[in-house]
């Protein structure tokens, strides 16, 4: 088996709150390689930041408040034994992120030249004022027009679009091998959610380095991704080649959700589908299958046991007791019906 | 930016007519006759009559207060009744003392209560944490002029590393000075510096969950960076408002400070004036005071703009 | 018919919503450990207010040179002064002076505070003069303007509790004003306000009391303060004139002496902590309970 760029293994993040502890990531397993963009799907709170906080370890660990579990590899290194000296050398350098804000993730007080020029000297031996051509030639790279000036501004002087641009350059400004986007064009209009989505697709190419994208948005995850894990409540759920999970989506919460995205071409459906039910809590979760609650298949096995992950195809986990009932009973119809909208 | 400055001078100008008025009536406030309030009640009816037309206030009230306001802006706030000599010349001469103490003060506030500060954010909820907020609200709590006499009892009475009253002028030497005014600005300072401590450590706290400051570690930054580039100057606009609003406070604080420690600033000034009721004296310095109170929070709010850039721009916060 | 029941049925809803939430502010006052830590200050301090002459065996004022600057003994808890009046006796109606002198300021500045910012909530042209003046009389570091107007008034109890009064009313003022604001906004102002209501009853009934928890805590605070104020001014000669038995003046004669008589500093000085102490905590507390989402951190 090739070395993978970044290989996750049963990886379980705890806190520490004032009602006990609770585990946001509950033992997940995924890799990454090098040339490929991994999505990373789920509602909100079901533990994608977390994961992509847990790979830089940019969680609170001071006074115990988180602890880790599991492996992360990378390179042949475990991410969650290093020392603080060496995680610090990785981040930002080896791998970065992009945050979900761009509005918030850039500091008010510095000139966005000083934040990008900042990465660039901590990481690399180059003088001020090579940092800074590096920086112009950066925001260059990511199309922003006249940098030379730019760089002067502050960051609320620039449009939404233009600081995400701004952080995509400061993140890839040290060439790093791989990418963790956390939710990067959630904040943007359509239109400049394709320019940036566009942008992170060339600069992919030109770099060669592997992207972890997380984010809500199915239809971002068939634009860009070549894989994709999705996640509920703390666990993956199922894992797929993008086109395999579109085709056939195995888990019923994965059909929810690929059902659930607006369709604009076609006649008019009757109303948006919606996944019945709450996502419970972290901090009363439930025993069996996480899912059970929400599910229209769900039986009394669900509700008592945790089904194990099965392999379909050696690219296509899932975590259902009853995938292969479903799959039989109507998933057919299913791919067939969406292949049309959906993968393009 | 200059509009900025324009129109935050322009918006002082009624603040300060009212304080203007309110100075020029206290002397109007006192019952009975000025003249004879200021001669003591051994003067003869001629001797009130001439300080009368002396202190002009034989004509309408509203007649006086402009001609006051009118001398007061050229910068003549009257002549002391007890030194029979300027007031802003007397002012001149006891403002030196209370100025050093002041800003000693200040400076020791600041220089203490930011690293504290952000020691107990760093900390929040360690035992370290939870004893410096109990200091200081212990701080807040203990006037500073009691502080003061028990900084005497304790350093001066008991343990004798301090004269009890020994102020030395900045004429003896600078060094002599600064020790004769250690006490006085501990006392005076403590409170700011508790109240300091506890806005540090909020406001840190506040700008700590920012996504900015993970941004900041995503990029492989020191802690040590994270926190005092990136966190510390975001924190500073916060602690520069709490400056701002307590140095006014100190200068105040310094009049009763210097009567504790028999230190000849503003304080005794007006301390002695009032026993001598010496109104000119009392009015102009109040007045200066008030003015330098007004002054200072101008040049505070200016200086948000170059810790702030979005101030710059005017349009603060999100 | 219905309305009325409906309405009757909604009053005693209304009633009953109110007698929990006072229970619940009491179960809360009574968890707040520093809020009952304050309180129990308060009410020694009261005990000590109204009982003065029953537990001090001395006259604050009877001078006995042949016992001058006598240390803490069984006969003087607290020692004697520079002319041998007994200290515990002159602290002890030097508390009843300044609880005396804090309740009177906090009670005419909660008046004028409440008077002010209420009408100059209400009414926008008011509302411009009276802030203003707000200002001006804010820009004076308040003991400054505290030792000016005593200067004019002379040294006097009754001139003490103006001074103060001048001092803090535009604080209060502020805070009602304020809060005011907010309420004056909703709706149903709006409405009676449309309906032809008439404004000064809008203002007292519907206003006012929406005003009154913050204008409680506020008022709270400037009792202590003008605790501190008094001691202040009196301890600078401008305060409570001089056999008179104030903290304040208890300190002035004590910094004459201070070398030889710790005593005459240390326990009117603790006295004044104290007591001001436990009326922020109280006051704290109190803001805690009744608006818990204000910022503790101030």
């Amino acid at each position: 088996m090739s070395e993978h760029l970044l290989e996750v293994n049963q990886l379980k993040t705890h806190f520490k709150t004032e009602t006990g502890q609770v585990t946001a990531v509950d033992g997940i397993s995924f890799h990454i390689d090098e040339g490929e963009t991994l999505g990373v799907v789920g509602e909100s709170g079901c533990g994608k930041s977390v994961t992509s906080e847990s790979i830089l370890r940019l969680l609170n660990e001071r006074k115990g408040n988180t602890t880790y579990e599991g492996e992360i590899n990378y390179r042949g290194k475990d991410l969650l034994n290093v020392s603080m000296k060496e995680m610090r050398k990785i981040r930002g350098n080896e791998i970065s992120m992009i945050f979900q804000d761009a509005m918030s993730s850039l500091n008010p007080v510095y000139t966005v030249g000083n934040q990008i020029m900042e990465t660039i000297i901590l990481h690399q031996n180059l003088s001020k004022k090579e940092a800074e051509q590096k920086a112009i030639d950066m925001l260059a790279l990511t199309g922003i027009p006249s940098p030379e000036k730019r760089i002067h501004e502050y960051p609320h002087e620039l449009s939404g679009g233009m600081k995400q641009r701004v952080m995509i350059a400061q993140a890839l400004s040290c060439r790093p091998n791989l990418l963790i986007a956390d939710e990067p064009t959630t904040a943007l209009d359509v239109t400049i959610q394709s320019q940036i989505l566009d942008l992170m697709e060339d600069l992919k190419k030109e770099y060669d380095m592997g992207i972890m994208f997380i984010t809500h948005d199915l239809g971002v995850v068939a634009e860009i991704c070549t894989r994709v894990i999705v996640m509920y409540l703390g666990q993956i759920v199922e894992e797929a080649t993008v086109k395999d999970l579109f085709d056939q989506p195995l888990h019923p919460y994965t059909k929810g959700l690929i059902k659930s995205i607006p369709q604009l071409d076609g006649e008019r459906k009757k109303d948006l589908f919606v996944i019945k039910g709450k996502v419970p809590t972290l901090n009363d979760v439930p025993k069996g299958c996480r899912f059970a609650s929400r599910c229209s298949f769900s039986t009394d096995k669900c509700v008592e046991e945790e089904p194990p992950t099965f392999e379909h195809t050696p690219e296509h986990k899932v975590k259902c007791w009853h995938y292969k009932e479903i799959l039989e009973k109507e998933g057919a119809d299913f791919g067939k019906e969406r292949t049309t909208t959906a993968s393009h | 930016m200059i509009g900025y400055i324009t129109k935050r001078i322009l918006s002082l100008v009624p603040v300060m007519f009212v304080v203007a008025i309110v100075v020029f009536f206290i002397v109007h406030l006192s019952p009975g006759e000025p003249a004879s309030v200021i001669l003591g009640p051994n003067a003869s009816q001629s001797e009130v009559e001439a300080l009368r037309a002396e202190l002009g206030h034989d004509d309408p009230v509203p007649v006086q207060f402009f001609n006051w306001l009118g001398d007061a802006v050229t910068g003549d706030l009257g002549e002391s009744i007890y030194a029979n000599a300027p007031v802003t010349e007397v002012f001149g001469q006891y403002f030196i003392p209370t100025l050093s103490l002041t800003i000693f003060a200040q400076i020791l506030a600041v220089v203490f209560a930011i690293p504290v500060g952000i020691i107990a954010a760093i900390r929040k909820g360690t035992a370290v944490d939870q004893s410096l907020m109990g200091f200081s609200l212990l701080g807040i709590s203990i006037p500073s002029f009691l502080l003061g006499l028990f900084l005497i009892l304790l350093f001066s009475v008991n343990l004798e590393w301090f004269p009890v009253a020994g102020f030395v002028p900045l004429s003896e030497g600078i060094w002599p000075h600064i020790r004769s005014l250690i006490l006085p600005a501990i006392a005076l300072s403590l409170a700011q510096a508790a109240l300091l401590v506890r806005m540090t450590r909020s406001s840190m706290l506040d700008i700590l969950d920012n996504e900015y400051i993970k941004a900041a570690r995503s990029k492989g930054l020191k802690e040590r960076v994270v926190i005092y580039k990136h966190a510390l100057r975001n924190a500073f606009v916060t602690i520069l408002e709490v400056i701002g609003q307590t140095f006014s406070t100190l200068i105040a604080g310094a009049v009763v400070i210097e009567f504790v420690f028999n230190i000849p600033g503003i304080g005794q000034l007006i301390v002695n004036s009032v026993e001598r009721r010496d109104f000119p004296v009392i009015q102009g310095t109040i007045l200066l005071i008030a003015l330098l109170y007004v002054f200072i929070n101008l040049a505070i709010d200016l200086l948000y703009g170059v810790v702030d850039p979005r101030v710059r721009f005017g349009k603060k916060g999100d | 018919m219905e309305a009325a029941i409906e309405k009757t049925n909604k009053a005693q809803l209304q009633k009953e919503m109110k007698k929990q939430q006072r229970k619940l502010m009491l179960k809360r006052l009574l968890r707040s450990r520093m809020a009952l830590t304050g309180f129990i200050i308060l009410i020694v301090a009261t005990i000590i207010t109204f009982a003065a002459p029953l537990i001090t065996s001395h006259d604050p004022l009877q001078v006995d040179p042949v016992n001058r600057l006598q240390a803490p003994s069984a006969d003087h808890y607290f020692g004697t002064d520079d002319v041998g009046r007994d200290v515990f006796s002159r602290v002890v109606y030097g508390i009843q002076e300044s609880m005396f002198v804090g309740l009177a300021v906090a009670f005419v500045t909660a008046i004028l505070g409440i008077i002010f910012g209420l009408y100059s909530a209400y009414y926008n042209t008011l509302d411009h003069i009276i802030m203003r003046i707000n200002d001006g009389l804010m820009a004076f570091p308040s003991i400054l303007l505290a030792i000016a107007i005593m200067a004019a008034l002379g040294p006097k109890t009754v001139n003490v509790i103006i001074a103060l009064s001048v001092v803090y009313t535009p604080l209060i003022a502020r805070v009602v004003r304020s809060s005011a604001l907010v309420i004056k906004e909703q709706t149903y102002i709006e409405a009676m306000k449309s309906m032809g209501g008439s404004s000064n009853r809008i203002i007292w009934r519907h206003i006012a009391p929406n005003t009154l928890s913050p204008l409680l805590v506020q008022a709270t605070f400037v009792f202590a303060m003008a605790i501190i104020n008094e001691a202040m001014l009196s301890f600078l000669g401008a305060g409570i004139p001089a056999p008179e038995p104030s903290l304040g003046n208890i300190l002035y004669d004590g910094k004459n002496v201070i070398t030889k008589a710790w005593w005459m500093t240390l326990f009117p000085g603790l006295a004044v902590i104290l007591i001001t102490l436990g009326l922020n905590m109280f006051g704290d507390g109190m803001r805690d309970i009744l608006d818990p989402h204000s910022n503790k951190s101030n």
